[in-house]
C-alpha cells in the first residue's frame, strides 16, 4: 500500500501541524497557570471560566480515549472540573495546573472502566472512527479513514493500564516525569508501560508502517 | 547490551528519556544490530502514526454546560439560556413562527370583508334583526289568520283597516310616516315601544305564536290600528277636549265593568282598547254619546260575552 506508506513518511517527517498548533496554544495557556491558579483559589469567578475553557477539550479528550464513549466522556470530563472548581483551594501547586487535571482525569476515568457495570459495555468504536480528519482530499481521506479507524481500535485494544499512558504521552504529549506524576507511578513503571504499549500497537498497525 | 535489553529500552530512547550511561550503550548496539535497528524504526512510525491522530474537542456548549453545573445561575441568566438556542433549532422555530403569524394574518384577512358585511347589515337596518326575536309583537284578536300571512300582506290589509278607522288628516299624516318608515326604518322612539311594551304584555295570550317582522317606524300607531282592526265593535269618537274624553272613557269603562285593555297617543288621535261586558253594552254606548260623538265603523249584530272596542278618539 504505497499511499500509507507514503503518509507515515510524511508524517514522521513533519507530525501532525494541528497538534502542533494546538501544543503551543496550549504551552502559552500552561505559562499562564500559576497565575490563574492564584486567582482560583481567591475564588474568581472568571478565572474557572479561563480554566474550563483552556482546557476543556484535553481533559475530554483523556476521557473520550479511555471510555470509547462520547456521552460517559463528557460526564467525566465535567466531573473533572467540578472536582477542581470544589478542591482547587486545596491545591498544593507543587505540580502543574495541568498535571492535576490529568492525574483527575485518569483516575475518575480508570475508576469508571473498574466499575463493574461499565466492563459490560464496550460500544463506542464507531465514536472514535467519526472522529477522522476532514482536510484531505477524497482518496487520502480515505486511506486516512481506515488508518484512523484501525489507530483508534488498536489504543482502545490496549489494557487499561497501559492505554493511559500512551494516551497521555503520545497523544496528549505529556512528559514521562508529568505521566508519573499524574498516575501516581515510578517513572521506571511509566516507561515500561509505555513501552510496551508501543510495542503493542507497533504488531497492530503493521501493515500501515513502511 | 543484548537485543533484548536494547528493545525494552527502544521507546525511551526515541522519546529521549534516557540518561547518558543508558543512551550510549543503546546507541552504539543499535548501530551495529541490524534487527534493533529495524525494530527502532518500526517503533519510530509507530509513535509517528500515534502523534498524527487528530486532537479531540469537546461537544460546543460543552464549557458552557460545565460552568453552569458548578455555578447554578441566577435565574434570569438560565431562562435567557434556555431561550438562547442555537441556530439549528432557532431557524425552523423562526420559520415555524413566521408560518404561523402568515396563517393568522391571512385568516383576518379572509374574516375582515364578512365582519364589514355583518356590519353593514347590522346597524342601519334593526328591522332586520329585531325580526329574529320571539312574539313580543302587540297584536289583534283571537281568530285573526295573520299567522299564514305574508308581512306586506299584512300591512296592506292594517293599512286598508287603518284608514276606515282613521280621518283624512291623520291617514294622511300616517300615510307620509309610513312612506318615509319604508326605505330607512328609524328605530322606535322610547314613548312609543313603551307604549308598544304595554299593549303586548297586557295581551301576549291572545297570540303567542304570532310571526313576522316586528314593527318599524310606525310601530306604536299600526299596533294600535291592529287592536283596532282585531275588536269586534271599532269607531270613532270625535270629542272636543281628547284627555277629558279620555278620562271619561276610563270612568265609563270602570262603571260598566269593562277593562282597559290598551291605549296609545299619537299626535292627532288616541287609540283605545276596551272591553265591555256584552250586558252592559248598550249602557256603554248611551254614555259613550254623552263623552263626544260617537260613529261605529263596524258592529255586528251578534256580540260575544266580552264586546272587544277599539276607539279611535280625536278631537
Amino acid at each position: 500500500m504505497a499511499g500509507p506508506i507514503h503518509a507515515t513518511i510524511e508524517f514522521r517527517s513533519v507530525g501532525n501541524p494541528a497538534r502542533a498548533v494546538w501544543s503551543n496554544l496550549m504551552d502559552r495557556r500552561t505559562s499562564d497557570d500559576s497565575h490563574l491558579v492564584d486567582r482560583l483559589r481567591r475564588g474568581d469567578a472568571r478565572a474557572f471560566d479561563e480554566l474550563v475553557t483552556a482546557y476543556q477539550h484535553r481533559v475530554f479528550s483523556v476521557a473520550l480515549r479511555m471510555l470509547r464513549n462520547r456521552t460517559e466522556a463528557e460526564e467525566v470530563a465535567q466531573e473533572v472540573f467540578l472536582r477542581v472548581y470544589r478542591t482547587v483551594a486545596a491545591f498544593r501547586g507543587d505540580a502543574k495546573l495541568s498535571t492535576w487535571l490529568y492525574a483527575i482525569a485518569s483516575r475518575l476515568c480508570l475508576n469508571r472502566l473498574a466499575s463493574s457495570d461499565r466492563r459490560v459495555t464496550r460500544e463506542g468504536d464507531e465514536t472514535l472512527t467519526r472522529l477522522a480528519s476532514g482536510d484531505a482530499t477524497p482518496v487520502d481521506e480515505l486511506e486516512r479513514s481506515e488508518l484512523e479507524a484501525t489507530l483508534h481500535r488498536a489504543i482502545a485494544e490496549l489494557p487499561e493500564e497501559r492505554r493511559i499512558v500512551v494516551v497521555l504521552r503520545d497523544l496528549e504529549g505529556l512528559s514521562y516525569e508529568e505521566i508519573a506524576a499524574a498516575l501516581d507511578l515510578e517513572l521506571g513503571t511509566v516507561r515500561s508501560r509505555l513501552h510496551r504499549a508501543r510495542m503493542d500497537l507497533k504488531e497492530k498497525l503493521e501493515r500501515f508502517l513502511p | 547490551m543484548t537485543c533484548d535489553e536494547a528493545r525494552a529500552r527502544l521507546s525511551a530512547l526515541l522519546d529521549e528519556a534516557l540518561g547518558p550511561d543508558e543512551r550510549g550503550p543503546l546507541e552504539a548496539h543499535v548501530a551495529t544490530c541490524v534487527d534493533c535497528r529495524r525494530e527502532l524504526g518500526l517503533l519510530r512510525n509507530t509513535v509517528a502514526l500515534l502523534q498524527s491522530v487528530n486532537p479531540v474537542r469537546a461537544p460546543a456548549g460543552f464549557a458552557d454546560r460545565v460552568l453552569a453545573a458548578a455555578r447554578p445561575a441566577p435565574w434570569y441568566r438560565r431562562l435567557q439560556r434556555a431561550l438562547s438556542l442555537p441556530w439549528s433549532a432557532k431557524l425552523p422555530l423562526a420559520a415555524a413562527a413566521a408560518l404561523l403569524v402568515g396563517v393568522a394574518v391571512a385568516h383576518l384577512l379572509e374574516m375582515a370583508p364578512e365582519l364589514q358585511r355583518a356590519a353593514r347589515v347590522e346597524s342601519p337596518s334593526p328591522a332586520v334583526t329585531e325580526s329574529q326575536e320571539p312574539p313580543a309583537t302587540p297584536t289583534g284578536a283571537p281568530g285573526q289568520k295573520a299567522k299564514a300571512e305574508s308581512e306586506p300582506a299584512t300591512r296592506e290589509r292594517r293599512e286598508g283597516r287603518a284608514r276606515d278607522l282613521a280621518d283624512e288628516a291623520t291617514d294622511a299624516t300616517r300615510r307620509r310616516d309610513l312612506a318615509k318608515a319604508a326605505p330607512a326604518p328609524a328605530p322606535a322612539t322610547a314613548p312609543e315601544r313603551k307604549a308598544e311594551s304595554a299593549v303586548g304584555a297586557a295581551a301576549p295570550a291572545r297570540e303567542p305564536a304570532r310571526e313576522g317582522a316586528r314593527p318599524d317606524a310606525a310601530t306604536s300607531r299600526r299596533s294600535a290600528l291592529r287592536t283596532a282592526a282585531a275588536a269586534d265593535v271599532s269607531g270613532r269618537l270625535v270629542v272636543t277636549d281628547r284627555e277629558a274624553a279620555a278620562r271619561g272613557l276610563t270612568e265609563l269603562v270602570a262603571r260598566t265593568g269593562g277593562a282597559e285593555v290598551a291605549k296609545s297617543a299619537g299626535a292627532d288621535a288616541m287609540v283605545i282598547e276596551l272591553t265591555i261586558p256584552r250586558a252592559a253594552w248598550s249602557e256603554f254606548t248611551r254614555e259613550l254619546a254623552a263623552l263626544g260623538a260617537w260613529t261605529p265603523d263596524r258592529e255586528p249584530a251578534e256580540l260575544p260575552a266580552q264586546v272587544r272596542v277599539a276607539l279611535r278618539i280625536t278631537e
